[in-house]
């Protein structure tokens, strides 16, 4: 006949300060508590999937948002710099001399390009390296320098107005 | 090989000719010509200036045809341009052209 031998509880069996470890794998192996413990962890998961959404809707609110201020920067240097250039090959009245106003414009140029590889880095589009080159010479090239003023319809003005035109059809603001 | 950096000569690449200004593409051709002859192995790295007229380019590397320079050494010159990389294409362009002008003169 066997001795009866009362349960032994939880506690006795591990103690907190004796083996942290065993008591707790001895409150997951407790049936009564499987309910419990099933609400604890799918909480957690819950939390953890709620805030890693926050993390990367907020990421990439942060992104656009820096987006945007870079485009509208470039934006505004370029229409400075199509209406700067525009004026230098069209008149000759410019109080500053047409080497400076070159290197000016040459400058202009070398704004918008930085600028373009910033947009790049914060998830913008491909830097328009053909619109740049286009930019530069027809801005920049001193070929026609000594036949100033040019026609509205020369070839140059033209292309002045196409390379500006693309890269503002390029670069534009994202919607959240 | 040689790596020649723009930016260790000119921080505000100029005109094209030296007498409208410092730092112009006539200059420059003068360095490049003086660094081809002592290396053949050229690279020049175009990045962290305030930017290039077509004007400086077309002048320091057409200009090397027009100069005389052999046209495989000025083909060969290598580049380094990661903040503009369309000014390599532009450049190519340029020593293109020139090698047509001189044909069509000769």
């Amino acid at each position: 006949m066997t001795k009866f031998e009362p349960a032994i509880s939880l506690a006795e069996q591990c103690k907190w300060d004796a083996d942290k470890l065993c008591y707790l794998t001895e409150l997951l192996k407790d049936d009564s508590q499987y309910v419990t413990w099933v609400l604890v962890f799918l909480g957690w998961a819950i939390t953890v999937v709620i805030a890693y959404s926050q993390w990367r809707y907020g990421s990439k609110s942060s992104q656009n948002s820096c987006h945007n201020e870079w485009v509208r920067e470039f934006r505004e240097k370029l229409e400075i710099l199509e209406d700067d250039a525009l004026l230098f090959w069209t008149t000759t009245n410019q109080s500053l001399s047409s080497t400076i106003m070159l290197t000016k414009l040459t400058r202009g140029v070398k704004e918008l390009t930085t600028i373009a590889n910033d947009i790049k880095k914060v998830g913008g589009g491909e830097y328009q390296s053909s619109s740049f080159k286009e930019l530069r010479q027809s801005i920049t090239n001193d070929k026609e320098l000594d036949a100033r003023p040019i026609a509205d319809t020369h070839y140059r003005i033209v292309a002045i107005r196409t390379a500006c035109s693309d890269l503002r059809r390029y670069y534009r603001r994202k919607s959240d | 090989m040689k790596i020649l950096k723009v930016l260790d000569r000119y921080t505000c690449p100029g005109p094209r000719y030296k007498r409208l200004g410092a730092s112009s593409g006539e200059d420059f051709k003068e360095w490049l010509i003086k660094a081809l002859n002592k290396d053949k192995d050229l690279t020049v790295d175009l990045d962290d200036t305030e930017g290039y007229g077509s004007s400086f380019l077309e002048e320091a590397f057409g200009g090397l045809i027009r100069e005389g320079i052999n046209i495989d050494d000025v083909k060969n010159i290598q580049f380094i341009s990661n903040e503009e990389p369309e000014l390599i294409d532009e450049i190519k362009e340029y020593i293109d052209d020139a090698i047509e002008e001189l044909g069509d003169c000769k």
